[in-house]
């Protein structure tokens, strides 16, 4: 039975059509037929759609009968497709034991697509390389090839030419799915070890968990702990995807599935996290578990007041199908009470904003993300600072270190010296640079997470054409210059702009970013004063002058209604602004500092 | 209790590039047509109710002959009661005033007119695409005295892009000294679907910063008290006794009936507009029905609303006592909590008689407005 299974997954960049080949592969094998079939039933949140993004994992159980008739199990499992999850993806990894390498035959290698099979490789996964629409008229998968075997280094003689959208090549996949990736070798009398490697949360079993047997079986009625959080649980029901959920009697070694034991939360099942038998269990963990630590931070706050609650609420329910996200409520001078919250990196953040808008119908006031800092104090003890308006005075700071990152980026060769331009504005430190082939590049640059938080990825992509792809990595904090920058709107400290920035940029980004203030804050019944300082010291002051025109001019009979209702759009426009004192400051305001051109 | 009567004439020889009002441009034939569809909606709309003012506007109104004037004047008072001083006003526009259809129209019973000057800067005229020159404005204006027109208003634009302060300052200086009985005065409002609105938009022209803007009203508010022209609401101006009465029954919210297309009424606390479509208006009335395509009928609450607003464009501002007698709750019943806070702020003052805006709130009156405002009353 265990020869007769095959684990894997599909590394692609976004657009190279993942979704579409997971979707030929589902019905080929008949798992679902083309009337069952939703279109690309893998990303089957909206939001996933709407972006053409995976966040969470799908897993799918097909049967294949092979050319030579013997019949096999392969699960496809998932994996999500953005640099914020890359901990996630090396799980999803780490349950496999081949992965197919879809390459675009018109654009080639992206950051994205090299960053996962360097991953793929550290696992030792086999992997399949296929070039895919090749039925488009710019497709030459000749160069492609080459690409794959100078870049990654490995053969791609036997690539598969593929067109997911016209089904070309499908067969022949799922043949080579059997032949070249080995089945699994778990030990099925050993005692039991399961991989997790994804979770959610149902309202009526409590948590699914997603799994890979290694070692011996699963099966219901079974006591089992979670080596890394110690939580012991009783297994109610195991089974596979198909990509419904079916019960089984059990789970094999080396078989792939869900776990429901009444788990009431998915801190309980942490993503990388062994499952073994409550007792006479395994010894030694799988490989690889780490916690996942939030490494961007923004306050959310209600618009109105009202909504704290349902935003506590809603948080707690995103909470329970989302272990990375992490938040503590939080008390701003200006805007209230909310939420600081933690997230994976940029598109986690604005994901879970998106659906807490949009699921749970809440107005949200998001301050600009930041990371973490850590800042030694002068008497040696370390803190981590996750709100820059935290940040201790500077008396007592010693010194402060804020997380960098590798960032590889492939980008065509016309446009190296625009990366170079821009890597150096974000006070990059540049590492090294490969040709992929005679005319695109990988650029290695060490930079600042903080700058990639700005407008970074905006900027790459309008400094290259939209041509450039990015990746990086976390390698640690690196002590720097920083200060904190205030902004003061009507003498008072707006602790939500507060900021923090490189010694030497806070002049520059202090008057751009009251000029660009300027221009959002709406003109007030008074002057209103902004102004940018670093400590007590105001380096950059610009002004909203005083409002001395709002007025309808005319307002006759037949005019009534309708100027009835521009003032009521007036109104509303109003109550969608934050009242911070005596001054009216529209959302924007709060993201500023992401938008300013230094 | 009288009520207003507005009539709007929707025909124009050409469109100016500001406007949006609905209007056709003028064909003899459309004009009886539509002169026979008047007289049938006022047939079936009048049972007798009094009217003490008569408003022809538009479009252009002066584009009807006197005959047609006296025709649609005959008409109304068939089926309305108008009484003995009964305002009438005709809206004209410059270039279609001549001295013998002014004497026919002061001989109808017409006694007011409001001369739609907008402004005497030649170079101004072009970016508002008006027919007539300044020259004709101002010998209109005599030609109207000279038939016997006591009552005249002119209205006057200003915010025009290319208009400087002293622009301004000429075009009302020139006016205020006319003897006129009445001033509008307004802030030019651009709307996307315009001409000068898509200029505007496209960047052709550019509109005067807003302070500027501001400095134009306050200096015009300041200028012409002193030649006797008061100003009594936030865009109008008038000699004592002379304020336009027909606007004031909008102001206080009273009731009217308009006719004619695109035309609006308020009876009872329903208002109503008819359709901004001669033809949709035509077939209408030929069927017998009625050419309303808009309808509302506000609550207590939000009739409240209105009639707050509406009084406090009046420099008088909003009677306690009116109010009282109108809704059967004191003002301070309904509005309390945003009374005191606009007079905390100093964005609403107290009279004798009730409240009314601030001088240095008159050119901030929607702030003021706004903050009355309720979720929708309708």
């Amino acid at each position: 039975m265990q020869q007769n299974i095959r684990n894997f997954c599909i590394i692609a960049h976004i657009d190279h059509g993942k979704s579409t080949l997971a979707d030929q592969l589902i019905q080929v094998t008949g798992t679902l037929s083309k009337r069952q079939m939703v279109e690309q039933v893998l990303d089957n949140m909206d939001l996933e759609r709407e972006r053409g993004i995976t966040i969470k994992l799908q897993t799918v159980r097909l049967r294949y009968t092979a050319a030579h008739g013997q019949e096999y199990i392969l699960n496809l499992i998932d994996t999500p497709g953005h640099v914020d999850f890359s901990y996630e993806v090396s799980r999803s990894l780490a349950a496999c034991e081949g992965a197919l390498l879809v390459v675009d035959a018109v654009q080639g290698i992206e950051a994205q697509t090299l960053a996962n099979v360097y991953l793929a490789l550290e696992h030792d996964l086999a992997i399949i390389p296929v070039i895919n629409k090749i039925d488009l008229p710019a497709a030459d998968p000749e160069r492609v090839k080459r690409e794959i075997e100078d870049v990654i280094g490995i053969d791609a003689e036997n690539a598969i030419l593929c067109s997911a959208k016209e089904g070309i090549g499908i067969e022949e996949i799922l043949e080579r799915i059997i032949t070249d990736i080995p089945a699994p070798s778990g030990n099925p009398d050993a005692p039991l070890r399961a991989l997790i490697f994804d979770s959610f949360y149902d309202d009526y079993r409590g948590v699914i968990t997603y799994l890979r047997v290694v070692d011996g079986a699963l099966a219901p009625g079974m006591k089992i702990r979670m080596m890394a959080t110690g939580r012991e649980f009783e297994v109610d029901e195991v089974g596979v995807f198909t990509p419904s959920m079916m019960p089984l009697p059990r789970l094999e070694t080396g078989q792939v599935g869900y776990m429901a034991a009444s788990i009431k939360n998915v801190k309980d099942t942490q993503v990388g996290d062994t499952i073994t038998l409550a007792k006479n269990g395994a010894e030694v963990p799988l490989p690889g578990y780490k916690k996942v630590m939030p490494m961007v931070y923004c306050g959310l706050y209600p618009i109105d007041t009202v909504q704290y609650e349902e935003l506590r609420t809603a948080l707690d329910k995103l909470q329970l199908n989302d272990a990375s996200l992490v938040y503590e409520p939080e008390t701003s001078e200006a805007l209230g009470f909310g939420f600081r919250c933690g997230f994976l990196g940029l598109l986690h953040m604005e994901v879970v904003q998106e659906r807490l808008e949009r699921e749970y119908g809440l107005e949200l006031l998001t301050t600009a993300p930041n990371t973490v800092y850590r800042a030694t104090l002068t008497d040696g003890s370390v803190v981590y600072v996750d709100n820059p308006a935290h940040l201790p005075p500077p008396g007592k700071l010693a010194s402060l270190a804020e997380p960098f990152v590798r960032a590889s980026i492939i980008v065509p060769s016309e446009f190296i010296g625009n990366m170079m331009e821009l890597a150096k504005d974000k006070r990059g430190v540049f590492v090294n640079m490969d040709y992929l082939d005679t005319s695109r590049v990988v650029l290695t640059y060490e930079l600042p997470l903080s700058e990639i938080l700005y407008d970074f990825f905006d900027q790459l992509k309008s400094r290259s054409k939209g041509y450039a792809s990015l990746d990086y990595e976390m390698i640690g904090y690196r002590e720097a210059e920083l200060e904190k920058l205030d902004i003061l709107i009507n003498g008072e400290v707006l602790d939500a702009l507060s900021t923090i920035v490189h010694k030497d940029r806070a002049y520059t980004k202090g008057k751009a970013l009251v000029e660009r203030l300027r221009r959002i804050i709406p003109r007030q019944l008074f002057d209103v004063p902004i102004q940018a300082a670093v400590g007590n010291r105001v380096i950059a002051r610009e002004t909203v002058k005083a409002l001395r025109k709002d007025v309808l001019a005319k307002c006759y009979g037949g005019d009534i209604t309708r100027k009835r209702k521009l003032l009521e759009r007036q109104k509303e426009g109003k109550k969608r602004m934050k009242q911070v004192g005596s001054v009216e400051i529209p959302q924007e305001a709060f993201m500023a500092v992401l938008k300013v051109d230094e | 209790m009288a009520i207003g009567l507005y009539i709007h004439v929707p025909f124009c020889r050409q469109k100016c590039a500001y406007c949006d009002f609905y209007s056709l441009p003028v064909r003899a034939e459309a004009v009886e047509r539509y002169l026979q569809l008047l007289l049938r909606e006022a047939a079936m709309r009048g049972t007798g109710q009094t009217v003490n003012t008569v408003f022809l506007g538009g479009g252009t109104p002066s584009l009807l002959t006197a005959q047609q004037v006296s025709t649609v004047l005959e008409g109304v008072s068939r089926y309305f009661c108008l009484t003995k001083d009964v305002e009438i006003t005709l809206e004209a526009n410059p270039e279609t005033l001549q001295p013998a259809n002014l004497t026919a129209y002061r001989q109808l019973g017409i006694n007011r007119l409001s001369i739609g000057v907008q402004t005497l800067s030649p170079r101004l005229l072009l970016p508002l695409g008006r027919r007539h020159t300044a020259q004709q404005a101002l010998d209109a204006i005599e030609w109207a005295q000279g038939a016997g027109f006591d009552n005249i208003s002119c209205d006057l634009i200003y915010g025009i892009p290319g208009q400087s302060l002293a622009d301004w300052q000429q075009d009302v200086r020139m006016l205020a000294t006319r003897g006129l009985a009445h001033l509008s005065l307004y802030s030019l409002e651009i709307y996307d679907a315009t001409p000068l609105g898509q200029t505007i938009a496209d960047g052709g022209l550019q509109l005067p910063a807003d302070d500027l803007v501001a400095d134009m009203y306050d200096w015009a508010r300041l200028y012409l008290p002193q030649q006797g022209l008061e100003q009594y609401e936030i865009s109008n101006f008038a000699r004592p006794g002379r304020e336009c009465r027909h606007n004031l029954n909008y102001w206080h919210n009273g009731e009217y009936i308009g006719l004619g297309p695109a035309a609006c009424s308020y009876i009872q606390g329903v208002r109503q507009c008819n359709k901004a479509d001669l033809k949709a208006y035509e077939q209408a009335l030929e069927a017998g029905r009625s050419a309303v395509e808009f309808c509302e009928r506000l609550d207590e609450e939000g009739t409240a609303v209105e009639t707050v607003i509406l009084a406090l464009r009046l420099n008088s501002g909003i009677n306690k006592e009116s109010f009282a007698q109108r809704f059967g709750r004191d003002l301070e019943d309904v509005f309390g909590e945003e009374i005191r806070e606009l007079l905390q702020k100093g964005w609403l003052e107290p009279t004798e008689q009730g409240y009314r805006l601030p001088w240095h709130m008159r050119p901030l009156a929607n702030v003021v407005f706004t903050s009355f405002l309720r979720t929708s009353n309708t």
